[in-house]
């Protein structure tokens, strides 16, 4: 248990730190999609069996296709010889390593020994889907809401004005079709 | 068999990484990618702690977390991609209209 705890943790966190240091925005998409199988890992490991499924269906499914797609749009040649650290780089370095290591020694010493439970099921869909439809299906119907929001301002905000024009073209040709069948009417 | 602590400092180094690198980098994609993975810290230790509680309600919560993060992931490239179609860059120390 030790071994694979281990062996998902420092995989999980070495290619997080590469992709958060790499020059290449396909290779960090890559090293991101591997984080996120190591996370769901450790959601097994720790009876999320729902989550480990919805992490991979959804983060590793979804958002990484979302990120590769979104990087076709960007001139990777171009892109690779800019500068690549802004100027605050070693202050924000510096400060985010000391509040993480305040945050690991507060969290050793406050949960340090806590003892392992009994290891009965316990994120099953059955357990899950429950719960979510019976105290949280307000979240839910709110989530989806989310959802759909996304959903728009996602397709409002790519579109471009060659897409307005050709929108709106198509709007006319409707129009002029409906007209013609008036008229023969 | 495992402790607590193991599955937080875990959740904290991913959390401080993905902190560095919102802060430091100059591409957006890679600010979107570590925003991405500040979340996934935060769902780490929400679940974490619903396994030694033995409470389910952090997973629920862990569940509404990925479907926010989901879609703020779309909205974010949805906004790449229209900064990229007005000014050509992608380099976020250029988008500095609003500075005094």
């Amino acid at each position: 248990m030790y071994f694979f705890f281990f062996l998902f943790a420092i995989v999980g966190v070495l290619s997080a730190i590469r992709v958060v240091t790499n020059r290449n925005v396909v290779h960090a998409a890559l090293f991101l999609l591997l984080t996120f199988f190591c996370v769901g890992a450790m959601y097994v490991m720790m009876r999320a069996e729902l989550l480990a499924a919805v992490q991979v269906l959804v983060y590793a499914g979804a958002v990484m296709v979302l990120f590769l797609f979104a990087s076709l749009i960007i001139n990777i040649p171009r892109a690779l010889q800019l500068r690549q650290w802004n100027r605050q780089s070693v202050l924000a370095v510096m400060m985010a390593g000391a509040t993480g290591l305040c945050m690991i020694v507060a969290t050793v010493r406050a949960f340090g020994g806590l003892a392992a439970p009994d290891l009965q099921p316990l994120g099953t869909p059955r357990a899950v889907g429950e719960l979510v439809f019976s105290e949280y299906i307000l979240p839910f119907e709110l989530a989806s809401l989310v959802l759909l929001a996304a959903m728009v301002g996602a397709i409002y905000l790519a579109r471009g004005a060659a897409d307005e024009e050709r929108a709106s073209a198509a709007t006319a040709d409707l129009a002029a079709v409906g007209d013609d069948q008036n008229d023969s009417m | 068999m495992i402790p607590l602590s193991f599955y937080l400092t875990f959740g904290v180094l991913l959390f401080v990484i993905g902190v560095i690198g919102v802060l430091t980098r100059r591409n957006v994609v890679i600010v979107l990618m570590s925003i991405e993975l500040i979340l996934n810290a935060v769902n780490l230790t929400l679940i974490s702690f619903s396994h030694y509680l033995n409470d389910l309600r952090g997973q629920v919560f862990a569940l509404f977390v990925i479907a926010v993060a989901a879609s703020e992931a779309a909205v974010g490239l949805a906004l790449v991609i229209a900064l990229y179609r007005g000014k050509h860059t992608f380099n976020l120390d250029d988008v500095n209209l609003l500075k005094w």
